[in-house]
């Protein structure tokens, strides 16, 4: 499952390829658990359905996207909301 | 017909098969939006497919008459009753046969065109109320292409300023752009974050809500509701060219930025690299992009890579004679210490001077890709675009059928080819006494036939598809058949996922249709009936495939009256099929099977369902072609179940090679259950048949010398034992008695044809790996011959 809760660790992850279906089940699990933070370190591939959900949910981050261009896409649009010093990897 | 062409044919089936599903879905569940968009995408695509094509704009016609009509039921603005699904099941069975006679040359535009317009009005008409009279012609793409560019791109100017500031180094030129695309986008494919990525030179994007969002419980996730902003460095024309096919929904503007303080690489008043230095520079350079690429921030090593980038650059500007490279190198390093990130340095070098592009024929070649992640850091650079919307291009291939026939055909005689290395070590060994030569030639053997056998895997897998292909059309089918009848049915297919090989599936379609005309004409009661037998008032037929082994089985059931085989041996006894005293000893499942026997039709009447024409008995040789079987069971009164077993594959066969009469024969290995060797005195004679006990079972026993005409008499070994093959025909145990066996091997079975393919005795011929030919027997027909 590319989109999926990590109960353990209490955060919801995304890897892979995060295709068009996913966003409804983010949506959900967002809504469902609305202070768990997103850790996308081991995502590859976001559509912007996916993207929508992560817009309108304003998560918390623990990881961003390991693809430049994506990683450079999401701090752009998230970088209000993302405390930089936090992600990993990230000096 | 031209690569295009054959492309719409397949996409278009395709589409109109998934299109009819739906349409049936939608009568049983009006409710399923899913179903309904799935439905009205498929019309649309469908429709703008048939737009590629001018003389196909009678299929537009109808189409677009389709589309409007679920476009209003979408919207809640109409209700689709019977007639409105019955003429767009006649739009789609329209665009079918549109197509079949296009494909084959003889599709007549203007004749089709009245006929759709037709259509087209009876379609609209039946959406009374609302009707509307339809368009002189579909789409309109200048109309908003004008809208598009009469809004302005002083808008863009705000954001711009905005994300040019957040930028590392600017250039003297951008292509600044505004891409919004359509709510349903997404219904149609498209993923316009990573159509942004793929634009060239790509050096900043932001994606923005549009409009106010509404709350997160009611937000629906599949409409498309930003719209994204981008800034490349790369010129306009490159850029259109990505949007090309949603031109109408970017608004693109290029703008220059003379009074930027950061180091810039312009295009200077130097004379033109020579071309063979040029590539040698570019190469270089492009190097350097690759290798920064692959640099996160969090790479301890980072400022090493950067002081080698920077080194290399204004080594390579020493040797351009562009000292002004080197300049701006080193700034740019002195920004990203300050900074503590390599970003900006990764940004300056994907923009490479202007003149390392190659020239102006080459555009797209030269594209290079500051988004670019290269798996290796030192080879040769690909100049191509981005490695990742490569890979994803080509993930799926659309193979002309042929191609992998032509591949399973080679594989088969590979498989028969690699046989013959066994009779070389032997001759080898035997012939030329070489001992050492053989054991090398078995050796080979092995590792050849252990190739061979996974390559001959891996191409059945590429065949296999799932046996639901076949049963696509059967919704409508008994849709259209029940209703004929005056019957109600409810059609269950489950296991519709099982796999089994292409020719195998292609080779079950007509007799399944049979089969389920079967049951829903004889087997299936009218309404009434099933009432009055205290039974729903809708028959239920049940179809399920599933895998076992190595083996497809596919049940049709149904609930209905089921077969009288009382009536059965009546039937039989009119038409003298078989002797009344046999009749009379067949017990009652015995009596069912009656109606596999050729020359059989129990329905009183003829209908134009079923009856006449094919019978069971046709059913049955045709399944028994592929290799496969067909059991009947039915009880009075609560219904029929016919299961077809079927072997997965039907490409390489394994036969069992035997010896009669000092010729060799092959069998294949489905029929044999064992070998056994049966001493003379354990074979009793019950009246001129020879029978054996084993383990408690009579085995009949038959001689094959007598099947195949021969003159000699089965040879024993010392032991005065005699070589008998027990094997299953159809539901019965027989001894096939031979005067030795010998080793199973693969073969490649080629059906006997020209004056020989009368002789159903044989199921065909394979070639040995000697150059000898061997005949399969098909046991089944030499059992009902006798």
């Amino acid at each position: 499952m590319p989109v999926s809760l990590d109960e353990a660790a209490r955060k919801i992850t995304l890897s892979g390829a995060c295709v068009v279906e996913e966003a409804e089940t983010l949506h959900e699990m967002l809504s469902s658990h609305t202070d768990w933070p997103v850790d996308a370190s081991e995502c590859e591939y976001l559509h912007t359905a996916v993207l929508q959900v992560l817009m309108i949910n304003q998560p918390s981050w623990l990881g961003l996207p390991k693809p430049p261009h994506l990683r450079r896409a999401m701090e752009q649009i998230f970088g209000g909301a993302m405390n930089r010093a936090d992600l990993p990897g990230r000096a | 017909m031209n690569p295009l062409q054959i492309q719409f044919i397949g996409e278009s089936r395709e589409l109109l098969e998934g299109a009819g599903e739906a349409l049936l879905r939608f009568e049983k569940a009006p409710e399923d939006l899913d179903n309904l968009n799935s439905l009205f995408r498929q019309v649309h695509t469908l429709k703008g497919n048939c737009g590629l094509f001018d003389e196909l704009s009678p299929l537009g016609v109808a189409l677009h008459a389709a589309e409007e009509t679920l476009d209003q039921v979408r919207a809640g603005k109409h209700q689709l009753g019977g007639q409105d699904t019955d003429l767009l099941m006649e739009a789609m069975d329209f665009v079918i046969a549109g197509i079949d006679d296009w494909e084959a040359g003889t599709f007549q535009p203007a004749v089709q065109l009245s006929v759709a317009r037709k259509l087209a009005d009876r379609i609209v008409s039946a959406r009374a109320g609302e009707a509307q009279p339809l368009p002189a012609h579909i789409p309109d793409n200048e109309a908003l292409d004008k809208a598009a560019s009469a809004s302005g791109a002083e808008e863009l100017q705000p954001w711009f300023t905005e994300a040019l500031s957040s930028l590392p180094v600017s250039t003297g030129r951008l292509v600044c752009g505004r891409y919004t695309p359509e709510p349903d986008c997404f219904f149609k494919g498209e993923d316009p974050l990573q159509l942004v990525f793929n634009v060239p030179d790509l050096v900043f994007l932001d994606v923005k809500k549009l409009g106010a969002w509404a709350e997160p419980s009611s937000f629906d996730c599949y409409q498309c509701q930003v719209e994204i902003r981008f800034v490349s460095t790369a010129p306009l024309a490159p850029v259109q060219q990505v949007f090309d096919y949603v031109a109408e929904q970017l608004v693109l503007t290029e703008v220059s930025n003379t009074e930027s303080a950061s180091p810039v690489l312009q295009a200077t008043q130097h004379d033109p690299l020579p071309e063979s230095v040029r590539q040698g520079l570019f190469k270089v350079w492009q190097s350097q992009i690759t290798m920064l690429s692959m640099v996160l921030d969090n790479d301890p090593a980072w400022k090493g890579r950067a002081n080698a980038a920077v080194a290399t650059v204004s080594a390579l500007a020493q040797s351009a004679g562009r000292p002004e490279w080197a300049e701006a190198a080193r700034a740019i390093l002195a920004v990203c210490l300050g900074e503590n990130s390599i970003q900006p340095l990764q940004a300056w070098i994907a923009r490479r001077p202007a003149e390392l592009d190659a020239p102006a024929e080459a555009p797209q070649q030269a594209r290079p890709a500051p988004q670019a992640v290269v798996a290796t850091s030192t080879a040769q650079p690909s100049p191509a675009g981005t490695p990742e919307a490569d890979a994803k291009g080509i993930s799926v291939l659309k193979v002309p059928r042929e191609k992998i026939d032509r591949l399973m055909e080679l594989i088969g005689e590979m498989v028969v080819a690699k046989n013959a290395l066994p009779y070389l070590a032997n001759r080898a060994e035997n012939d030329f006494s070489c001992r050492e030569l053989a054991r090398e030639i078995k050796a080979n053997h092995s590792v050849i036939n252990r190739i061979a056998e996974e390559m001959q895997d891996a191409i059945m897998q590429v065949r296999m598809l799932p046996v639901g292909t076949v049963f696509q059309r059967f919704p409508r089918l008994v849709r259209d058949l029940s209703k004929k009848l005056g019957k109600q049915v409810r059609l269950d297919i489950t296991g519709e996922d099982t796999e089994a090989d292409k020719n195998m599936i292609e080779s079950l379609s007509e007799p399944l249709i049979h089969l389920l005309r079967n049951s829903l004409d004889h087997g299936i009661e009218s309404p009434e009936t099933r009432v009055a037998a205290g039974k729903s008032a809708e028959g239920l037929i049940a179809i399920h495939a599933w895998q076992d082994a190595d083996r497809v089985h596919i049940s049709i059931r149904d609930d209905g009256a089921g077969m009288d085989p009382q009536r059965l041996k009546q039937k039989a006894l009119e038409k003298s099929l078989l002797p009344a005293e046999k009749l009379e000893l067949m017990s009652e499942k015995e009596l069912c099977q009656l109606i596999f026997m050729p020359g059989f039709s129990t329905a009183d009447q003829v209908s134009d369902v079923s009856g006449r024409g094919v019978g069971m008995d046709v059913v049955r040789s045709a399944i028994a072609r592929v290799g496969g079987q067909v059991d009947l069971q039915s009880s009075l009164g609560e219904g029929t179940t016919l299961t077809l077993s079927l072997p997965l594959s039907m490409a390489v066969n394994k036969v069992m090679m035997i010896e009669v009469a000092g010729q060799q024969f092959g069998l294949p290995m489905e029929v044999v259950v064992e070998t056994v060797r049966v001493p003379l005195d354990a074979i009793h004679h019950i009246q001129d048949q020879q029978a054996t006990v084993l383990r408690g079972k009579i085995i009949p026993l038959f001689a094959l010398h007598g099947f195949l005409g021969l003159p000699q008499q089965p040879r024993m070994n010392e032991q005065n034992e005699l070589a008998v093959l027990v094997t299953r025909v159809g539901h019965e145990t027989v001894g096939v008695v031979v005067d030795d066996f010998d080793s199973t091997i693969d073969i490649l079975l080629r059906p006997l044809d020209g004056v020989l393919t009368h002789m159903h005795q044989y199921a065909g011929s394979a070639l040995l790996g000697d150059g000898s030919v061997l005949l399969i027997l098909n046991l089944m027909e030499m059992m009902t011959c006798q």
